[in-house]
């Protein structure tokens, strides 16, 4: 066990375990200890980047073999239509999630601990909905004519069926993806700023300075900047709650038992919530470890999205509860054989109760206040939370279709070795992306960071000193 | 500066001065000099000519002599028209009446010929799958010498005998055939002195041999289904094997219709069936007694004993068969039915029958015709008949005899014309070794199989559809085979190879056809246009026999086999294979069984106990030995089969060039033997450890109680007529569909008569264009039958109740697939049918997710990209291709509809119910399913949907199917009711 208690605390008044930030740096200081690692590489880096690049050229073969020869190569049948190919997407959108639930909700509720790592969050957001995206587009029999999902004037006249969930779902994923990159990019142009005016290179001073558009950090800058981005969180806010609603209902709308349940859309929000929670944990631990991040990655950050955690755990445990309760209240064979008999005793039990262990109890370690302060105890917990939501989606989705109405038909899903591929490939790409993230963009919020540590100041010293140092 | 200023300021010549010319369009170059010199007009006239009429020149055969005759309606020269033609298919020697739809001169649909006794209207499915037989790549190309190519000409030479010349020395080896035509030929070769064998592997020798023990003298028994009361069959599959069975099962459905109102006074039959493996028949029979196929002779025996002494007055016979029939084994189970049996017998005398299956010893046919007589069913619904050829029902011992003037060095030349014998044959024959010794091997044979491997001339046989010729079914009626496509790899007719031993040279098989019949019948050629027509020569049935009832069963000698405990080998024909002529039948490989359900390949059945007791799993693969054979096969436990006994079917394991077929299953001829070519006893299974993966179609056979396959017994229907009424009710919604055009379709299948024969699928297959996955893709679970036979168990492994439930797109008013797709890609059309539109289709599958019929196909790769030009050429052109990437689905053969629509609309006749067939419909051997307009409420499909067993198969979702399903009836004897 790790403690989280930073050696050179000061402060005696505040116990540390609130603290977000630790030490009392000046804002030269913050911003050398923030933005120097952009200069210099570890050596790691290189290696890490290899072989997660490897993985993504596995990723495109991978895409190519099965645009080139059709999506047989996967392993879905009839009755198993979709299997992998979309329980990756909803795992890798769900992931998405807590990016933009860090920064646009908690910044609304003025959440002090967002600040250190809702760039990180955000970082992780845009690539796992880049991931997720692959899947829709590549599930498609003929993913050539992706475009006709989306409404627009075909000159035959042919719009999208829009009873379906599915056009509903491209948009939900888009708007998703473009509000995302318009927050994380707007969010990050003071700090590509700062990035500019510090780089040792004049070659780097060009390149941030045109990312950063031309940033100078005057009032007037940062009025407007404050406004969009109080706009864009609010505007992002609903999106957080509507995609994975959406996306649950490419299922709720069918009446596949199993599928057809009206508790999908908060039950997707919040295991969405769970996972993307349990993905940044996942990442932060060991960067604050690499980066040195233990001032501004603090025990309160690790108590926080531990509680977070159990919380939304606590949602998705609920919901399987209802759905069981409901199979049952209701009567309905069908409904009543995926619930009670087929998900808990059929041939993928096994998977169904690596779920529950996953999802269900291990957020119950949090509630143990050391736990949620352990680095080593939280980090093992996300990956289980992690595979806990993939099962949970593969329970979800193939259970249901592998045995409903006429025993038949009934069928089970064998992942091909492609199916596998593309997880992995997937895996990878997402890390090469984020590897490049953390090189190359300030991936703690430079400026927030500042803004914060006057914030915290302020509210520890009279008012009157404030205005006094400004 | 004005233009007119402009254009004088610079000019070039005076006219352009003065205006003449537009500067605009004078060119300086004259017009394409900077362009290669071009064949002028009328040159490239006189060109294109020459090159269209060389062209046509090479392209085309000549068109074949012979006249053929259109079916029905005087053909029209309208392309895209389809044509009909009345032939015939033989099987196993016996002609069964076929109608060939055919587009623009190449056959692409089969069905049954309504004024043929054996089809009725109705087709097999070999009789559809022998479509696919035609264009099958694999087919031999050519005559070959040895290893190389040769032609007729040079085979002709090498065959031919002068007229007069002795024929010793040349034996003739074929299969059963009843060809008039043949048969006349084949005896004036015998009278120069060839010897004619024959051989067949399904052999009915037993049949016959039975009943000329029973009545005294060849005969052809005919069972009249329509006239019994109640059926015994005794290891017979005789609802859909062996010649007849279309009609069998046609005449058996007519007397197990149930009125609507459930009465019970109207003669329902009752099917009794004993049998080792479950088969059609014993799948539909109201009870069914598992047996060993040795053991059945005592049931029989059993059957008849308490027959004959439950009549008042017992034939006389009967005193000559009594004390033998005491030796017969009692089995205390058996006992108690065959009292049944025999009640029921004798309570129906005169309406009664028992048919016996061609594995059984001639002993016990004999048996059977005794019960037959015993309850006066000789006369009534079974007649004997003269035997349509003498060429029927060989026996092995004909083979052997063969092999025996071979061993003695008497035979010169041998003509094998059809068959596989080197397969076939039983092993202890050694058939291939020993044929070697004859200086000229001939084989006539559409593959290059097995039997082309001991052969120094190989002659591509022509296929039916190629071929003139003539047939005649079981009881007797005379058909005619006439070509309808050029023969594609210069196949040759029985025929015409054989007539070259007439000295005349090479023949066409129109002019040895018209010669047989114009010595044969005065005024043929008046007959012989109306008999092509029509498809069949009026008036042409065998006589009935006559026999003397005192000399019944005088020659039989009634003899039980020795109580062998010893597990039991037994052989079946196969669902899809028969005895191997359609092992490289696509269609047929990816048929599933309709009992396992198993398709591409064959497995060694066991019962639930005999696996437990030697200790086997489906998918093991053990070493089956017996008698010093062996040979390695996969184990299959199948519900209702007979303990102590194994079960392999014919007619895999192939080794010849046929790509398809090589290496699918097991040969279990490598196990048949001369003395056991049924059933072998001592039979030992020697675990391999090795494992085998069988591609079975349904993996899960039980219905989990769900309302899916609905059945009673007629007593339960009387007692409440309205059992099934509330899965027929219409769902309540806030949703009206609106009411659209003047036709609304609708299918109702009646599960009572449905025997599980797979018809349907073959046809659906071959009308739709459906391709076929491969034994890969069935294991992955895509086959992409549009119709499908699901078959559940019910009860006790040992001996369940069966239930067969067609199932294909339900056309449900209320799709859930139509909402589901993001595209619009499925929508429903306003005369109800839920149609797919493929080339919108992206491709989601959220429709089939969203069926819960599961009746959706979707095509994972491009199925037809690398598809041989030959099988091309068997697509209908009516109905689309699917390409990569798009659901497919039963359309309820959309393209009848409209071609039927289009039909109606130019000629301004209304469509009557009955003018649109969907194919399913029209294969159907007992017609239970029914296809029409529920906008008229006098149409038989509106009547049927009023039925008291009509119901909606998962009616609770509402979606309000289309399709209705008659619940099946049960009609069980009280007697043998638990």
């Amino acid at each position: 066990m790790t403690a989280l208690v930073s050696s050179h605390a000061s402060g005696e008044e505040t116990p540390v375990e609130t603290r977000v930030l630790l030490g009392n740096p000046t804002d030269g200081a913050l911003t050398h200890e923030l933005v120097d690692r952009l200069w210099s590489p570890g050596r790691a880096f290189p290696a890490l980047l290899a072989l997660t690049g490897t993985g993504s050229v596995g990723l495109f073969v991978a895409v190519v073999y099965t645009m080139t020869t059709g999506i047989g190569v996967w392993g879905n049948n009839i009755p198993v239509g979709w299997a992998l190919g979309i329980v990756n997407f909803v795992w890798w959108i769900g992931i998405g999630h807590a990016g933009t639930f860090i920064s646009a909700i908690l910044y609304l509720l003025e959440q002090k601990w967002r600040t250190s790592i809702n760039r990180f969050a955000e970082g992780m957001t845009l690539f796992a909905v880049v991931q997720a995206g692959l899947f829709p587009l590549l599930h498609l029999g003929r993913p050539w004519f992706f475009y006709w999902l989306v409404p627009y004037p075909s000159t035959m006249g042919v719009w999208p069926q829009f009873r379906s969930a599915l056009p509903w779902d491209v948009v939900a994923v888009s708007t998703y993806l473009t509000v995302s990159l318009l927050f994380f990019y707007l969010g990050l142009i003071p700090d590509l700023a700062v990035v500019r005016d510090t780089a040792p290179e004049r070659w780097r001073q060009r390149v941030y300075g045109v990312f950063a558009l031309g940033w100078r950090g005057s009032a007037r800058a940062w009025h407007h900047h404050r406004i969009g981005y109080l706009l864009l969180a609010g505007l992002a806010t609903p999106l957080v709650l509507s995609v994975h609603s959406i996306v649950s209902m490419d299922f709720a709308i069918s009446q596949l038992p199993g599928w057809h349940s009206t508790i999908f859309p908060p039950f997707f929000v919040a295991g969405a919530i769970y996972s993307g929670f349990a993905m940044v944990l996942t990442l932060i631990i060991p960067s604050r470890r690499i980066f040195h991040l233990e001032r501004v990655v603090t025990a309160k950050h690790f108590d926080s999205m531990a509680k977070m955690l159990m919380v939304t755990g606590w949602i998705v445990t609920y919901s399987y509860a209802v759905e069981i309760f409901i199979a049952w209240y209701s009567g309905d064979p069908y409904e009543r054989y995926v619930h009670l008999v087929n998900r808990p005793t059929g041939p993928y039990a096994f998977i169904f109760w690596t779920m529950l262990a996953c999802n269900c109890l291990t957020p119950q370690l949090f509630w143990v206040k050391r736990f949620r302060t352990n680095e080593a105890v939280l980090f093992v917990a996300a990956i289980l939370i992690n595979v806990g939501m993939w099962t949970e989606r593969f329970i979800l989705i193939v259970t249901s279709e592998s045995r409903d109405f006429l025993p038949s038909s009934w069928h089970l899903y064998r992942p091909s070795l492609i199916d596998l591929s593309l997880f992995v490939g997937t895996l990878s790409f997402f890390s090469f992306l984020f590897l490049l993230f953390l090189r190359f963009v300030p991936f703690i919020p430079v400026s927030e960071l500042k803004d914060l540590k006057r914030e915290i100041a302020n509210e520890n010293e009279p008012i009157g000193a404030t205005e006094a140092a400004l | 500066m004005s233009e007119e200023q402009r254009r004088r300021d610079r000019w070039r010549s005076l006219e352009e001065l003065a205006g003449a010319v537009d500067p605009d369009a004078a060119m300086e170059f004259a017009p394409g000099v900077d362009e290669p010199p071009v064949v002028g007009r009328r040159d490239l006239g006189k060109l294109l000519g020459a090159s269209l009429m060389l062209a046509g020149a090479a392209a085309c055969t000549r068109a074949p002599k012979g006249r053929i005759v259109a079916y029905g309606r005087q053909p029209e020269q309208n392309p895209g028209v389809a044509r009909t033609y009345a032939t015939t298919m033989t099987l196993g020697g016996y002609g069964t009446g076929l109608l060939v739809e055919e587009h623009e001169g190449r056959p692409t649909k089969l069905e049954g010929n309504e004024e043929h006794p054996a089809s009725l209207g109705a087709s097999g499915v070999f009789e559809q799958a022998s479509l696919l037989s035609l264009y099958d790549p694999n087919r031999l190309r050519g005559v070959q010498h040895g290893t190389s190519a040769s032609s007729f000409q040079a085979f002709a030479r090498a065959l031919a005998r002068p007229s007069d010349a002795s024929l010793e020395g040349i034996h003739v080896l074929l299969e059963p055939t009843a060809s008039p035509e043949l048969d006349g030929l084949l005896a004036s070769l015998e009278r120069r002195g060839a010897v004619v064998h024959v051989y067949e592997p399904l052999s009915r020798a037993n049949a016959f041999r039975g009943l000329e023990m029973a009545i005294g003298r060849r005969a052809e028994p005919l069972y009249e289904l329509e006239n019994a009361d109640i059926v015994v069959a005794l290891d017979s599959d005789l609802l859909a094997g062996g010649p007849f069975h279309l009609r069998h099962a046609r005449k058996f459905a007519e007397r197990r219709r149930v009125p609507s109102d459930g009465r019970s006074d109207v003669g329902m039959n009752r099917l009794y069936a004993v049998e080792p493996a479950l088969t059609v028949t014993g799948s539909v029979a109201d009870h069914r007694l598992r047996s060993r196929r040795s053991d059945i002779i005592h049931v029989a025996a059993a059957v008849l004993r308490e027959t004959l002494a439950l009549l008042s007055s017992p034939p006389a016979w009967a005193l000559r068969v009594l004390p033998s029939l005491a030796s017969a084994r009692e089995a205390p189970d058996a006992t108690r039915w065959a009292l049944a049996v025999a009640r029921d017998l004798v309570g129906h005398r005169g309406r009664a029958l028992v048919a016996v299956g061609d594995a059984q010893p001639p002993r016990v046919h004999a048996l059977g015709h005794l019960i037959n007589a015993a309850v006066g069913a000789i006369g009534g619904p079974v007649r004997y008949v003269e035997p349509a050829s003498r060429r029927l029902g060989a026996h092995t011992g004909d083979l052997a005899s063969l092999l025996a003037e071979v061993d003695r060095g008497k035979v010169d030349t041998l003509v094998i014309v059809g068959g596989n014998p080197s397969y076939t044959a039983p092993a202890d024959l050694e058939f291939a070794r020993r044929v070697g010794t004859v200086r000229e091997r001939m084989y006539v044979t559409e593959y290059a199989n097995e039997t082309s491997r001991i052969a120094r001339w190989l002659v591509p046989a022509a296929h039916y559809l190629e071929s003139w010729g003539d047939a005649r079914a079981k009881d007797g009626t005379i058909s005619f085979v006439q070509p309808m496509i050029e023969p594609l790899y210069g196949g040759k007719t029985s025929s015409e190879v054989l007539s070259l031993l007439q000295g005349e040279g090479a023949t066409g098989g129109r002019e040895l056809l018209l010669r047989h019949w114009r010595a044969a019948r005065d005024g043929f050629d008046d007959l012989f246009p109306e008999a092509l027509k029509r498809g069949v020569l009026g008036e042409s049935a065998s006589d009935e026999v006559s026999f003397d009832e005192h000399k019944f069963a005088s020659s039989l000698d009634l003899v039980f086999p020795s109580d062998d405990r010893r597990l039991e080998l037994a052989f079946q024909p196969d669902a899809h294979a028969r005895d191997g002529a359609f092992a490289n039948n696509a269609w047929l490989l990816e048929l599933p069984d309709p009992i396992t359900k198993l398709t591409w390949g064959n497995a060694a059945c066991l019962s639930t106990m005999t696996a437990r007791r030697l200790a086997l799993r489906t998918e093991d693969i053990v070493d089956v030995r017996v008698g010093g054979l062996s040979l390695k096969a996969p184990v299959l436990i199948v519900p209702g089969h007979a303990d102590d006994c194994v079960t392999l079917s014919l007619g895999f394991g192939r080794e010849g060039d046929e790509e398809l077929a090589r290496g699918v299953g097991v040969n279990a001829y490598a196990l048949r033997t001369q003395a056991a070519p049924w059933a072998a006893h001592g039979v030992d299974l020697v675990p391999t450890g090795e494992r085998a993966s069988f591609a079975i179609t349904q993996e899960h056979s039980a219905m989990e109680d769900r309302p899916i396959a609905l059945a009673a017994t007629i007593d339960e229907l009387v007692r409440d007529p309205r059992r099934f009424a509330d899965r027929n009710r219409v769902t309540p919604t806030l949703y009206q569909v609106k009411p659209g055009a003047t036709q609304q379709w609708a299918m109702t299948i009646d599960l009572n008569i449905c025997t599980g024969c797979s018809a349907c699928v073959v046809a659906c297959q071959a009308e739709n264009n459906v391709p076929v996955v491969g034994k890969e893709g069935v294991l992955k679970g895509r086959a992409m039958h549009w119709l499908r036979i699901d078959r559940y168990f019910e009860g006790s492994a040992d001996a369940p109740a069966v239930h067969h439930q067609p199932m294909a797109c339900q056309h449900c008013e209320k799709a859930p697939c139509e909402y589901v797709c993001p595209v619009g890609a499925t929508v429903h059309s306003d005369d109800g049918l839920n149609e797919m539109v493929y080339n919108r289709c992206v491709g989601t599958r959220f429709c089939s997710n969203n069926c819960p019929y599961k009746v959706r196909r979707f095509n994972w790769f491009d199925y037809n990209r690398d598809k041989p030009e030959t099988l091309r050429m068997a697509m209908n052109p009516d109905v689309t291709v699917r390409a990569r990437g798009v659901m497919e689905k039963c359309t309820y053969c959309v393209q009848r509809i409209r071609e039927t629509e289009i039909r109606s609309h130019t000629h301004g006749v209304p469509i009557r119910d009955g003018d649109v067939r969907t194919a399913c419909e029209q294969a159907c051997p007992t017609r239970a399913i029914t296809f029409g307009s529920i906008a008229d409420p006098t149409s038989r499909v509106s009547s049927l949907r009023r039925d008291s067993r009509a119901y909606a198969v998962l009616h609770e979702l509402g979606t309000e199917p289309r399709t209705r399903y008659l619940a099946r009836i049960r009609n069980p004897s009280p007697d043998l009711l638990p």
